[in-house]
């Protein structure tokens, strides 16, 4: 984990002294999760490759203004998911995101489940996407910055433009929302 | 609550494939490197113009293959307006004179009434229409781009599909200008609001500007006759 940060470090310098290639690299490094947070958010493939791509170009542009030393992805994410959120706001609709759960569980360590148990599972992923899909934005954003997309608390306030603080109450409801979803569909 | 959290984690979504976006990240014209020692600002900023401007001639091509109209010419800058510049419209005409004289292109778009005015300026038709306060034109295609818009930080470019398509949307300020067909350069530019472009597979080319959203302004494009 030591190798990494200074790789990007030295990039970061490069791209600062007009190394093409070096801001290349950091495009091909966080260009999935730029993409993915600009999704989730715009709730539309094209729109999040707009708002990403705009999103690289304007870092590329502010490079100068980024503080050293500090982490780059937050930094990054931060742009792309405000042109994401400026290209919904544009679109004036809302957001519908259409995400179907991977075939396959990530490994838990834990014996091979049944096949009643696995498709139980399959099931039970495909409701969770359903219910976080009819969440309110809000909601649906912090659950998607956390869970699907794995960032970090930093990059999940980052994304959201609010404080790092404000991201542990925001999902404590959003998550209250969606077992109260999950309930519905439960009984219906 | 820990349950839920536990599925969470387990939880993965089949994201739509990454598109690659290092081309078109690096057609854009890149920034003045930064520069180690002080310098005074005026020569300072001298010089970052002139690597600006060195940037984008050869970044031109590069960006017009990406954004993928082939009339209109697209810059990234902050825009340069002429003051006092306004776009020709033209010589006025009635609906019959303009038919007569340019046939298909000179079809309005349909669901806005009847135009306040149309008007003839190089080869292309302009109708003019108050309620909404909007400007629909079409140009006839030509070989070369004859667009400029120039995109700086108070606009949002779009690129989308109308009709099947390929159309910008820009949103916000941007500047303008126009090049006739007779000519090497463009007119002086001026600042356009709200603007969708879309090329139609013929390369006539439907402009829409004016106080209109993008939904909007998609329909009406839409709604113009092929």
């Amino acid at each position: 984990m030591v190798g990494r940060p200074l790789e990007e470090t030295e990039l970061v310098e490069r791209a600062r002294d007009g190394d093409a290639a070096a801001f290349a690299a950091l495009v091909r490094g966080h260009q999935e999760i730029a993409f993915r947070t600009a999704y989730l958010i715009t709730g539309n493939a094209a729109d999040a490759e707009d708002a990403a791509q705009e999103g690289f170009i304007k870092a590329r542009r502010a490079l100068g203004r980024f503080r050293a030393g500090e982490p780059l992805r937050p930094w990054l994410l931060a742009i792309v998911a405000n042109e994401a959120r400026n290209r919904r706001r544009s679109a004036g609709r809302r957001a519908a995101l259409a995400l179907r759960a991977a075939g396959e569980a990530r490994p838990s360590g834990e014996a091979a489940p049944s096949p009643e148990a696995a498709l139980l599972a399959g099931e039970r992923r495909a409701a969770l996407l359903d219910a976080i899909a009819r969440l309110r934005e809000d909601d649906r954003t912090v659950i998607g910055c956390r869970y699907l997309l794995e960032l970090s608390e930093a990059e999940t306030a980052a994304a959201l433009g609010v404080r790092a603080g404000t991201v542990k109450s925001r999902l404590s409801r959003a998550l209250e929302r969606l077992r109260a979803e999950l309930g519905e569909d439960a009984r219906g | 609550m820990a349950e839920l959290h536990d599925e969470l984690l387990l939880l993965e979504a089949d994201w739509p494939d990454t598109p690659d976006l290092v081309e078109a990240v690096l057609a854009t014209p890149a920034p003045a490197a930064r520069r180690r020692r002080p310098w005074k600002p005026a020569l300072a900023a001298l010089l970052a113009t002139v690597a600006v401007v060195m940037a984008v001639e050869p970044a031109r091509s590069t960006v017009l293959e990406w954004l993928g109209l082939k009339s209109v010419e697209v810059e990234r800058r902050e825009p340069t307006p002429v003051p006092g510049a306004t776009l020709q419209l033209g010589i006025p005409l009635s609906a019959g004179e303009a038919r007569e004289r340019y046939g298909d292109l000179a079809g309005p778009p349909s669901g806005l009434g009847d135009p306040g005015g149309i008007y003839a300026h190089d080869g292309g038709v302009a109708f003019v229409y108050a309620d909404p306060d909007v400007l629909v034109q079409r140009f006839p295609g030509r070989v070369r781009e004859f667009i400029q818009k120039t995109v700086g930080a108070a606009a949002s470019l779009e690129r989308l599909r109308v009709g099947g398509d390929p159309a910008y949307w820009i949103e916000g300020a941007h500047g303008f200008a126009y090049r006739n067909r007779d000519s090497v350069d463009y007119e002086d530019q001026r600042i356009a609001g709200n603007t969708l472009l879309v090329e139609r597979p013929s390369g006539e080319l439907i402009r829409v500007e004016g106080d209109v959203d993008r939904d909007r302004a998609i329909a009406i494009a839409e709604s113009v006759p092929g």
